[in-house]
């Protein structure tokens, strides 16, 4: 990652090395890459789930949690959803 | 002090919050990121012998299980134990068009019954929908490389532009839902 006219704290902080993790080692936050379809068409029917289940994937185990265990079949649902997207990865744009 | 923290929590507090578990993994020489655990639970069902995707060795990845299992014993503790009855402080506006589309009361729970309670269970068409939101979910997060915590708060504050342009795809998504989908399911 390039560290030059925007400086997020990532930049600035860590890659700089001020603050060093636990290990004494820099702290390194992966970039995403350069893809824009993947985010944008993944992103897009993400969105449309979030809306529909009302959780993104961490609240969902939150809810569990909460005592609300119908949310398990939406995590089934999401569980699915990535088994599809593993086997089916190679067709779609990235 | 407890009915202080029993509270709803403002913005300044909760986000500032999500900000210290996100430093803590870092420093810890973790990441943040909880949609790509459901890639390893699927490794760890025995989705390998189905695809290579899934062919990895999960135990690296079991601390971020153990986040998980930590998410699940907050939301408990925080339910049974730091909840007061305060309903969810919605925009009348929005409680108002919710109960158009048939959600009534919304905001008095964290979920609204018409969607999570056994009447809407006990339907093939409350079963499916639940379903069909969960697998947008995780196809959608694994195709897009990472989810609220991963491209939201990780990404944006990382500013990767493949991050906003999954994030802005969250909200077309989520509009379209809200907007247009769901006034015609309900």
């Amino acid at each position: 990652m390039k560290c030059s006219s925007f400086k997020p704290f990532t930049c600035t902080v860590f890659k700089k090395g001020i603050i060093k993790n636990f290990y004494g080692d820099k702290v390194v936050v992966a970039a995403k890459g350069k893809n824009w379809k993947s985010p944008l068409f993944g992103g897009l029917i993400f969105g449309l789930g979030w809306a529909l289940a009302g959780a993104c994937p961490g609240p969902m185990f939150v809810l569990i949690g909460n005592g609300i265990f119908s949310i398990g079949i939406v995590i089934i649902g999401a569980l699915m959803g990535t088994f599809l997207y593993g086997k089916f990865k190679q067709y779609l744009p990235h | 002090m407890m009915e202080i923290i029993s509270q709803p929590w403002q913005w300044y507090v909760a986000g500032p919050s999500i900000v210290v578990v996100m430093f803590l993994l870092y420093f810890f020489g973790k990441r943040f990121g909880v949609s790509s655990n459901l890639e390893t639970l699927c490794t760890m069902g025995g989705a390998g012998k189905f695809s290579d995707y899934f062919k990895k060795d999960w135990k690296e990845s079991l601390w971020n299980i153990v986040f998980l299992v930590g998410a699940v014993i907050g939301g408990f503790i925080a339910s049974n134990y730091m909840s007061s009855n305060v309903p969810i402080d919605l925009n009348p506006q929005t409680i108002n068009d919710l109960s158009i589309l048939g959600f009534e009361n919304a905001g008095a729970s964290m979920v609204p019954s018409e969607l999570f309670g056994w009447e809407a269970l006990s339907s093939v068409k409350g079963i499916g929908l639940l379903l069909i939101g969960g697998l947008c979910i995780g196809f959608g997060t694994r195709w897009a490389g990472g989810c609220t915590s991963g491209h939201a708060i990780v990404g944006l504050s990382n500013f990767q532009i493949p991050s906003l342009i999954a994030v802005v795809g969250f909200f077309i998504g989520g509009i379209v839902m809200t907007w247009v989908l769901l006034p015609l399911i309900f």
